[in-house]
Formats: structure tokens, sequence, C-alpha cells
């Protein structure tokens, strides 16, 4: 009975996601089409700037479903049954989108900059090192060379962690781990489906997610450093590779709540009963998760701030001037103050409509975030929003996503939507007596 | 009452939140029996040594106030010693005792029910053992009210850019939070304690506490009501108060203290130790007082995987601090990484905590060590002294840092410092042991909610979850 409806929920919904895999490919075409284009005009060394900018959302989103998805295999929550199929689908996307670095990254370390007259104005010297020859300003030995005395010091120190070669073997050792590791995971799935649940399956789940969260985060700790923290190679902050990282888990779970809803809207009713309270549950998830994110990022613009010191201060310099200081209002708003406060309100995170809604704003900010931890770096203090490189930047954005979008909605319709032997199938979430109580005010 | 004693409890599974068969009555008396019932020699052996341990407390305190600062260790240069680890140490612990009860709360975790009130005891009794450090520091406690700004005639004002003024509000705050949580969820215990009490006087006082409770609807759902909203004004200080001890130190100009990762590296520590004393003390209390029914061996083990995964957040914090100190090309850093922390005259430390913190908990991976009674307390116990030798490893590695010849200075912790410590362990199961004795150590009412008679409504449901 459960099955049946399982398969209708794929039935009906896959004329839908088809439908969307092909208008996002026709925009991913269309938007990097366009960024190429933009490229010729302003720049190929801007144009891999962009790329690298738009990769890291996507990027993000199939990262956060592996973790999202080991999370849920350890710790059980019935979130995790109904949001498994698209985490494992997002898992699936890894491979593509490891190439796809591959591209870009060889890119910005070889045929950066075509155009050799090309030099992009840099006012701001002082508050980053900004090389017109390679993406990571660290592969440009020239520069290195060049630099002032404390800041050639420091960059040289970092040249034996810092270079192409040591770079690249962290990079295919991430990637070959995280596979390794979605493929066990979707295996586990799969035999699930063909042989139904059992302890041994679940607990061989677990064995893979429980030191997959921890090779997780050891990776990302080196991968977040390589990829952005090292734009500016004289900065550090042992807080980043953590927003980083959790950054991840946010934009994967709005992503998933967003499908959730999506899909279903038009099925089935997601006030009442089971949909009611993960409606709720998903609410109060990303409420957390926004709080959280909010509490790191908020801890390390403090302690910068209050330190005051010139390895480190010249980040958030080159983030509250010349422009930048706009976006980063917008994030506070945006990442914090509006999700916060809509969530708060159980009647709105009850509502699947408005859920959807909050989720999708978030997913926006999370490009607004990582572009505002990356592109100050080759901006700083420098920003114009009515430029053609920012508009190259939002296409390759959009592009980017897109493709990994039309990726993702093609794994999605290949199994099923509920798995369909989850041994969460038949359990409610847990009635609670804070359920019960209504605060005054709230009305549930 | 004896139909519904006849209903039998499932067959108990390894996994069970409560075992064996009770209906309301006998949870009641279970549990409130303790309380009411004549005292047995183990506690009042335990609480005379408590008791005797507090009186060295009294003694360093005493001594403290009569001749001065000087007689802990702490001088020009180092001005922090054992103050501010016992402070760090005692104020973590209490950490564990809030994420049970707010945040396992609103995230609808079962297995908060029968450790909460223990647990948050605990906190209370932490936190006083650490507010304690900073006052006796202060030289002349009788002015603590300094901290505060209040429009005095000196015009004195404190300094709101010291974290140190934080921990005031951050501390104070929590502490405040942190007990009307607690007596909200004591009120209708208390009252059926009065109901219960055998003599007049005991009823008077249970009376007085349970604030004329009787039970009706209206009564329930304020009580619903306003414990909900305590859970959900506590939530954020399970992080703020050990973010901003954690400031104490990071926002400090200085390597090795100034780390960005800092506040969620902490706070993830705190929870690790506050799990670590919750299980050292609940496995011999459940032991003594024929409580393996309500906290069960899946208590222990869920609280077992959270000091795991915690653990792990501590040990990830390590493996940053030593990575960036190299990648940050600063000398300073390098040089206090290798030179003071890992190596050098503080490495046996270092490596001590790591082995405590980082290697031993990761027993807790197989489910043997998780379900044995010996193996997890030990493990628990060692936890504990790691954590306390994490605060002492940041603290030390940093009095030596060779900049200045001026600031370079050794720390040995006095006779006095010592006993301050040692006495603070007399204050906390002083506090303890009258609260095993006085209070019902779990939360009567909210046991019978994992009845089956609890769920009649729906059938099928179980008596546990």
């Amino acid at each position: 009975m459960a099955a049946e409806t399982n398969s209708n929920l794929l039935e009906q919904a896959k004329p839908r996601i088809n439908a969307m895999a092909a208008t996002a490919l026709t925009v991913a075409l269309v938007a990097l089409g366009a960024t190429v284009a933009l490229g010729l005009v302003v720049g190929t060394g801007p144009m891999f700037r962009s790329l690298l900018i738009g990769y890291m959302m996507p990027f993000g989103l199939a990262m956060g479903s592996l973790v999202l998805l080991m999370i849920q295999w350890c710790t059980a929550g019935y979130w995790g049954y109904v949001l498994r199929s698209p985490l494992e689908a997002g898992t699936r996307t890894l491979p593509v989108w490891g190439l796809v670095f591959a591209l870009i990254a060889l890119g910005g370390l070889t045929i950066f900059n075509l155009r050799p007259d090309y030099h992009p104005e840099n006012h701001h010297e002082e508050l980053n090192v900004v090389s017109s020859e390679k993406l990571w300003p660290w592969a440009d030995h020239e520069l290195v060379e060049h630099l002032h005395h404390h800041e050639k010091l420091v960059v040289e120190e970092k040249l034996g962690y810092l270079n192409v070669r040591f770079f690249a073997v962290r990079a295919a050792i991430a990637f070959s781990i995280w596979i390794v590791l979605a493929l066990l995971l979707n295996r586990v799935a799969r035999r699930e489906e063909a042989e139904g649940t059992s302890q041994k399956l679940r607990d061989l789940a677990m064995q893979y997610s429980g030191p997959g969260i921890v090779i997780y985060s050891i990776t990302m700790l080196f991968i977040s450093t390589d990829w952005s923290m090292s734009l500016q190679p004289i900065w550090y902050s042992s807080m980043f590779p953590v927003i980083f990282g959790f950054g991840q888990l946010l934009g994967a779970l709005c992503l998933n709540a967003l499908v959730y809803v999506m899909l279903r809207s038009g099925i089935e009713d997601l006030s009442t009963g089971r949909n009611k309270k993960l409606m709720r549950d998903l609410g109060s998830l990303i409420l957390g998760f926004v709080v959280f994110w909010t509490y790191i990022s908020f801890s390390q613009y403090l302690l910068i701030w209050s330190t005051n010191l010139k390895e480190e201060v010249p980040f958030f310099i080159a983030r509250t001037n010349g422009g930048w200081e706009y976006v980063t209002a917008a994030l506070v708003f945006g990442q914090f103050v509006i999700p916060f406060f809509v969530l708060l309100l159980r009647d709105v995170s009850r509502s699947g409509k408005w859920l959807a809604r909050v989720a999708g704003f978030i997913l926006v900010m999370r490009f607004i975030d990582l572009y505002w931890q990356m592109k100050p770096a080759f901006r700083p203090g420098d920003f114009n929003f009515f430029s053609l490189e920012t508009v190259m930047d939002l296409a390759a954005g959009a592009g980017l996503f897109s493709l990994w979008l039309f990726v993702f909605l093609r794994q999605l319709v290949r199994f099923e939507l509920l798995p369909v032997n989850d041994y969460r199938k038949a359990t409610e979430p847990v009635h609670t007596v804070s359920d019960d109580v209504e605060v005054a005010g709230s009305h549930g | 009452m004896t139909d519904m004693a006849t209903k039998e409890a499932k067959v108990p599974d390894k996994d069970s939140l409560f075992t064996g068969t009770y209906n309301f009555g006998t949870v009641t008396s279970k549990i409130n029996d303790i309380v009411t019932g004549p005292t047995g020699k183990g506690w009042v052996v335990g609480f005379a040594v408590s008791f005797l341990i507090l009186q060295v407390l009294l003694m360093a305190v005493t001594w403290l106030l009569y001749e001065g600062i000087g007689t802990w260790g702490v001088n020009v240069p180092v001005g922090w010693g054992f103050d501010i680890i016992n402070f760090v140490w005692w104020i973590g612990i209490g950490h564990a005792g809030t994420l049970i009860s707010a945040i396992l709360l609103l995230f609808h975790q079962q297995w908060r029910t029968s450790i909460n009130r223990f647990a948050e005891a605990m906190t209370l009794f932490a936190v006083a053992c650490a507010g304690l450090y900073p006052l006796a520091h202060m030289g002349r406690p009788w002015f603590f009210y300094w901290l505060m700004p209040y429009p005095s005639t000196m015009q004195l004002w404190p300094q709101f850019r010291s974290p140190l003024i934080w921990d005031v509000f951050a501390v104070s705050t929590y502490l405040t939070v942190s007990l009307l949580f607690w007596y909200t969820g004591l009120v209708p215990d208390f009252a059926s304690l009065r109901d219960r009490a055998k003599n007049i006087w005991a009823r008077r006082a249970y009376g007085i506490l349970s604030l004329g409770w009787r039970g009706a609807a209206r009564h329930w759902h304020r009580y619903e009501t306003s414990y909900l909203l305590l859970a959900g004004l506590s939530t954020p200080l399970v992080l703020s108060v050990h973010t901003i001890v954690s400031f104490d130190f990071a926002v400090g100009n200085v390597p090795g203290w100034h780390a960005t990762i800092f506040p969620p590296y902490f706070v993830a520590g705190a929870v690790f130790a506050g799990f670590a004393m919750v299980v050292n003390l609940a496995i011999p209390a459940r032991a003594a007082y024929g409580l393996k029914d309500y906290i069960t061996d899946k208590h222990l083990d869920n609280m077992a995987k959270v000091m795991l995964a915690s653990g792990w957040i501590v040990f990830f914090g390590y493996g940053v601090e030593a990575f960036m100190a190299y990648y940050s090309g600063s000398p300073e850093e390098r040089d206090l990484f290798m030179k003071n922390r890992a190596f050098g005259p503080y490495g046996l430390w270092y490596w001590m905590l790591i082995l405590c913190n980082g290697i031993i908990p990761q027993l807790f991976w197989w489910e043997y060590f998780r379900r044995s009674m010996f193996w997890l307390w030990m493990i628990s116990f060692v936890i504990n002294i790691g954590m306390w030798l994490e605060r002492f490893v940041i603290l030390m590695s940093l009095q030596r840092i060779p900049w200045q010849s001026s600031a370079w200075g050794q720390y040995s912790p006095t006779f006095w410092d010592l006993s301050t410590y040692f006495g603070t362990f007399g204050l906390f199961f002083t506090l303890f042991f009258l609260f095993l004795r006085l209070v019902p150590m779990i939360s009567a009412f909210e046991m019978k909610h994992m009845l089956p008679e609890s769920h009649t409504h729906a059938p099928g449901s179980g008596g546990h979850h």
C-alpha cells in the first residue's frame, strides 16, 4: 500500500521534474554561453574568477547532501526518511562536479589570462594580493617575488603547502574519498531497495556514516583553505573552515526542504498528519542552522575586529568598504534577521508554502554569502553592481547552478522519491508534551 | 488503580528508556521514597566526607581574604593560573544540564526525561563552584557589584569592551535561567512531596516550595507554557556562556589564544566534559538508589554517543589549531605551537591531553564500551581529566612566550591553589548529596508520561519510544 503511494508519487512528479531539468539545462547553456561571451569582452581572468565563485554554491549543495545523508543515518530522525532520496541524488552529482572543478582549476592555473594586456586595476593593494596571471595568487611566483617585505615573508612560509602540485593532490584525494563515500551509501540504499531493511544494513550505513562525517570535516578543512581562504594568501582564520562547511549543510537542508515541498504540493496535503509535523521539524532545523551560521560568522567578525591584526583585519575592511558594505548588510538581514523572525512564527514553519519560500530565499542568500566570501579577494573594497564583471559573476553563478540542478534532477528521477524499505516508514514523528502547548499569540 | 497495576510493561529490550513494571502510583513512590524515606548510611558517609572537604575550601578562602591574592601562585607577569583554569573547567561541566533540559526538549528527545533533573542540579552546583574563582580573585569580593553598570557616585563604569564584563552578564544570566528552569520543573514534584510528607515541617517546607500547586488543568497549562518558554530562553545560553568564556582568551591579542575557532570549540568541549560528569555521577547514583529501570543502559549509551560526537569536534579543534599555526606563516604562532605547546616544557601535558580527549574516547565507537558500566565510567573520568588539561595547556603554553624577556614567567600552583580546587569538590558534592536527599532526583510526573497508561489515546504506541 505504502509502496504503491510511493510509486504514484514518482510517477506523478516525474513529468514535472523532467520539465524542470529541461529548463535547467536551457538556462545553464544560455547563462554559461553568456559568461564566455562576457569573458571575451571583460577578460578571461575575471571569467575564471566568476566560474570559481559560481562553482562553490552547487559544490556546497552536493557536499552538504553527503553530510546530511550521513547525519540522518546516525541520528535516525524522521526527517531523514523523507529527505534521503533527494540527498542520495545530490551525492551522485559529485563525480560530474569533480570534473567541473578540474576544468576550472586547470584553466585558472594555466590559460587564466588569455589577453596579456589585461591587468585588473587594484586600488587597494594593501587589502589583498591580487594576481592577474593566476586564479590563486600564491601560484603566481613572479607576484610573490615582488611582494613587500612582510607579505613576502608570510606567503613564502606557506609555499610548502600552497603549491600547484600539492594543491592538485589534495583536491584529487578529497574528491576520491567523497565519491567513494557517496558510492557506498548509495549501494546501501540499492541493497535496501532490493532486500528490504535489516539491522545489518543499518549498521553498515552507520559504519560508513560515523567515520564519514569525521572524514568530511578533515577534508573540508583543507579544501576550504585551498579553494577559498588561500585567495587571500596573507589572511587566515581557524573559524573559516567551519563557516565554509556549515554553509554547505545549511544550503543542502534548504534545497531538500524546497524539493520536498515542490514535489508534493498538489499531490498531498502538506498541512495535515505526518506532513504537518515534518514541516514544523524542518522549519525548526532550518531555524537552528540559521542561528548557528550567524553565531559562527559573528564570532569570527568580533574576534578579528577586536584584535585588529594586520594579517586578519583586511578581510573585513575589504568587505565593508567601496560598496561591499551593502552586500554585508544584505547578508546580515537576508541570512539571519529575516529568516530568523519568519521561522520563529510556528504557523509559518507549519505551512509548506512558507517553508518553501524561506528555504528558497536562504538558497539565494547562500550564493550571496559565497560571493561575499570570495569576490572581495579579487576586488577588495570595490564593488560595483552595475558593471559587466558583476553581470558575468551572476551569469556564471546561474549557469553553474542550473547545470548542477540539471544533473541533480536527472539523478532524482532514477529511484523512488521515498525509500520503499526504510525502517522509519511506519513510524510517525514522536508526539511530545511540547506539541500540545500553545504559547499565547501562536495558534497551532 | 488495581487494573492499572496489572497492566504489564513491555518486555525490556536493550534500547528501552524505561524498564520494569510500574504504574502511576509506584513511579511516585519509587522516586519520592528516596526523599521521604529514612536516611541511608551511605548517604551519611558521603555527605560527611564532602562536608569535610568543603571545610578545606572554607579555610583556603578565609586565608586568601586575610592574606591576599599573593597566597595563590599568580603574580606579574603570570596573572592567571588555577583560578581561570578551574573557573572554565567547572563552568564547562554545567553545560550538559542545559543541553539536556533545553535543547533535547525542543528536539523532542525522550531520553532526556529521567536524567534532566539530575543534570540541571549538576549545572547549578558547577556554576556555584565556578563563580567562586572570579569572585575570590577580585581580592575584595565584597565590591563585586562594581562590575555591574550602575550610576555610582564614584562615576565608576565597567569596561564594556572587556570579555570579563561580558562574563559577569553571561554567567549571572545562566545561573538565573538555569535555576528558574530547574525550579519550575520541580513544582509539581514538590507538591506530591508535600502531600506525602510525614511531618509538619517537611509538609510546610514543600508546601511553600510547591506554590500552591493542586494539579488543576489550568496549573498544568501554565506550567507547560512556562516550561517551554524557559527551554527556549535556555537554548541560546548553551552557546553563549562558553562562547564568552572562550572570548576571555580569544579577544586577547596573543598567539595560542587568539584563534577564531575558539567559540564553537569551547562549547563542544563544555558539552563533552558536562556529559562525562553526568555519567560519572549517574552510574553510582542509579546503583545506590536502585534506579536502573529509570536511568537505563540506553540513556548511558546515548550519553556516550554525545561524548563521541562532541569529543570529535574538540579533537578537530586541536587539529585546526595545529594546522593554522603552520598555515598562518607567522613565526610567533608556529613557535608557540612547536616550542611551548606540542613540544618543550609543556609537551608532556599536551600529549596527555590528546590521549585523554582525543584517543581514549574513540573507544566509544564500540558498543561494548558504551554499555559496560566500568569502561563508561572510566572513560568519562579520563575525559574530565583531559578537559582540565586542555585549559591548563591553553593557559600555560602562553605564559612563556619569548617576545619580551620582561614577559617571561613561570607559574606553579601553591598549596592554597590546590586546596581551593580540592575544596570546590567539597562544595559540589555537599550540594549534590543534599539534592539527592531533599529533592526528587528524577522528575516523577515526566516519567509517568512515558508509561503505557499515558498513551491510551494511541493504542499500540507502547510504553516507550
